[in-house]
């Protein structure tokens, strides 16, 4: 089986699953809170739609006594991920994916195509958010545009220098950065499976993103995602540090994952 | 029963998972201690310089830290996760058992000594033991840890506590914090409790245990964000979310007649669908 067949089997199996469509109302919940800044504004663009899913917080000032309030639709958007790919990688080391594995023939190819596979399914899964965010921006009324409104923006966080952003700043910031810093935290936490329990994994990658929204650090994953910190609302971190955070944690999943897949025991995996 | 009650309990307080959600408690814990620790420092030196500067004005009186910063009330990194964890960390020690009894056969072979029945109620009570202990055995440890590094005293209002008037036991707040922070500590273990064993009602529906673990958790927090949107409606709501009625301090409004009957809903939710899941429905 060549590694073609394998990838093609992955996507086949991978992405027809039912929990892409589940998570569409968990979609539409976070996006229904932007529905009072809305109400009462013009001109508002899907890109303000999509700034809103990704704005995460502003910093909080530590130890000030403050109530920290989350930004559960943030966190719902991006640990939505982590969550629709937790099994694809457990649940063919068990059952008739062991059958698969010995097919291919080769471990290093079967953990790359997964890799390959988690690209795949982030982007998918991104896709369904960037629609139900066009479906709300038409319904009430919005421009399909890709530029912002820093009013919409200025109206959910008073302390940010918001301004208005070029379509190019705003594919960076709203498209690029939040769906690689999506597929690397996932890429790392199919990898952190082949370590540790897959509930680990998962606390493990989203308590990366609490620990981004809390600390205001670029290196940090999960900071990447977190728009309204962008240099480019005058915050700390740097959309190239960012990246290069998101690629590391990517390429260094990849390779760890690799070799440690080479000597795993696939027989004492559990369902 | 008494046997297989015992025997559950037995597995439910000695196995890995019990030990790790155990462990994962205990780290948050440990973070909040420790950005304590640092606040505790920082005013004690702002303080001792105050009284260097103007020992008159000075009253004496420390501003009871322990009663703001638990992880209960307070804000910190481990607080933070702790508040928004916490449903996993109920589900973690035992929640996931009947899957696993019911996946390796060991369930058939116990309710065909015992029962149906018997067998539900030793493993629903093990399951709210297990998680009850992890969620308020957490928030104990950090009260007493906190108690050896921050200052204690009765709060005043004018120290600005983080408890509103009204809210869920806040009368005993002002006249009997340690009372206070222990009764929530009980209340704690029953969040805890009665959350590990909705993970029953959920039964042999996911395939892997990591889904029935996360079961919990993923209900309250859709639950939080309908509350969320309910509250954009009624601003005066009180406090329906499960996922925040653990707080002792929480940022809405938080009415001890809302926290019960939240928490009597869930328990309705974990046994009545728990029953059913383990008494009627077929293993498919």
């Amino acid at each position: 089986m060549n590694f073609l067949k394998l990838f093609s089997h992955d996507l086949r199996c991978g992405l027809r699953r039912k929990r892409y469509l589940l998570m569409l109302p968990i979609f539409a919940l976070a996006c229904a809170s932007f529905l009072r800044v809305v109400k009462g504004m013009p001109g508002i663009t899907w890109m303000d739609w999509v700034f809103h899913l990704f704005a995460g917080m502003e910093p909080p000032v530590i130890g000030s006594g403050e109530a920290i309030v989350l930004p559960l639709g943030f966190l719902a958007v991006m640990g939505g991920a982590l969550l629709v790919n937790l099994d694809f990688l457990i649940a063919d080391l068990t059952a008739s994916g062991q059958q698969v594995l010995i097919r291919c023939g080769s471990r290093r190819g079967w953990f790359l195509s997964k890799c390959l596979w988690n690209l795949v399914s982030c982007g998918v899964y991104f896709a369904g958010v960037l629609l139900v965010a066009a479906v709300f921006c038409l319904a009430t009324g919005g421009e399909a545009a890709l530029t912002n409104t820093p009013a919409a923006q200025y109206w959910e966080f008073p302390f940010t220098q918001v301004r208005p952003l070029s379509a190019g700043q705003c594919l960076l910031i709203g498209i690029a950065l939040p769906y690689l810093t999506m597929a690397a935290l996932s890429a790392a936490q199919m990898t952190l499976c082949l370590f540790c329990k897959p509930v680990l994994a998962f606390l493990s990658c989203s308590g990366a993103l609490l620990v981004s929204l809390y600390f205001d650090a670029g290196w940090i994953p999960g900071s990447g995602a977190i728009l309204i910190r962008t240099s480019l609302f005058g915050g700390s971190v740097e959309p190239g540090t960012a990246i290069f955070v998101d690629l590391a944690l990517l390429l260094g999943s990849a390779i760890a994952g690799t070799i440690r897949f080479r000597k795993q025991n696939i027989l004492s995996a559990e369902e | 029963m008494s046997g297989t009650l015992k025997s559950e309990l037995w597995k439910a307080f000695h196995n890995k998972m019990f030990l790790l959600a155990l462990a994962a408690g205990l780290l948050m814990s440990a973070a909040n201690i420790l950005q304590n620790s640092a606040t505790v420092a920082e005013m004690t030196e702002s303080t001792l310089r105050h009284l260097q500067q103007d020992p008159e004005r000075f009253s004496g009186e420390f501003v009871g830290l322990l009663f703001m910063l638990w992880l209960l009330i307070y804000f910190s990194l481990g607080a933070l996760a702790f508040d928004f964890y916490w449903p996993i960390l109920a589900a973690l020690p035992y929640g996931w058992s009947y899957l696993k009894d019911r996946r390796s056969g060991v369930y058939d072979q116990i309710v065909t000594r015992m029962g149906k029945k018997a067998y539900f109620r030793a493993k629903y009570a093990a399951v709210f033991l297990s998680g009850g202990a992890v969620v308020g055995g957490t928030a104990l440890f950090d009260l007493l840890v906190n108690a050896l590094i921050c200052p204690v005293a009765t709060p005043s209002i004018m120290d600005l506590p983080p408890v509103a008037n009204g809210s869920c036991l806040s009368a005993l707040y002002f006249h009997a914090p340690w009372l206070f922070c222990l009764a929530f500590c009980g209340l704690a273990f029953l969040w805890g409790g009665v959350t590990g064993t909705l993970c029953l009602a959920v039964g042999t529906l996911p395939r892997f245990q990591v889904f029935v673990i996360l079961f919990p958790y993923l209900l309250y927090y859709v639950w939080n964000m309908l509350y969320d949107q309910l509250r954009v409606r009624f601003e005066h709501l009180p406090l329906l979310s499960p996922l925040l009625l653990i707080q002792a301090a929480p940022d809405y409004f938080n009415p001890g007649w809302a926290v019960f009957s939240v928490m009597v809903l869930v328990a309705l939710l974990g046994s009545v669908i728990g029953y059913w899941q383990v008494t009627r429905r077929e293993f498919c």
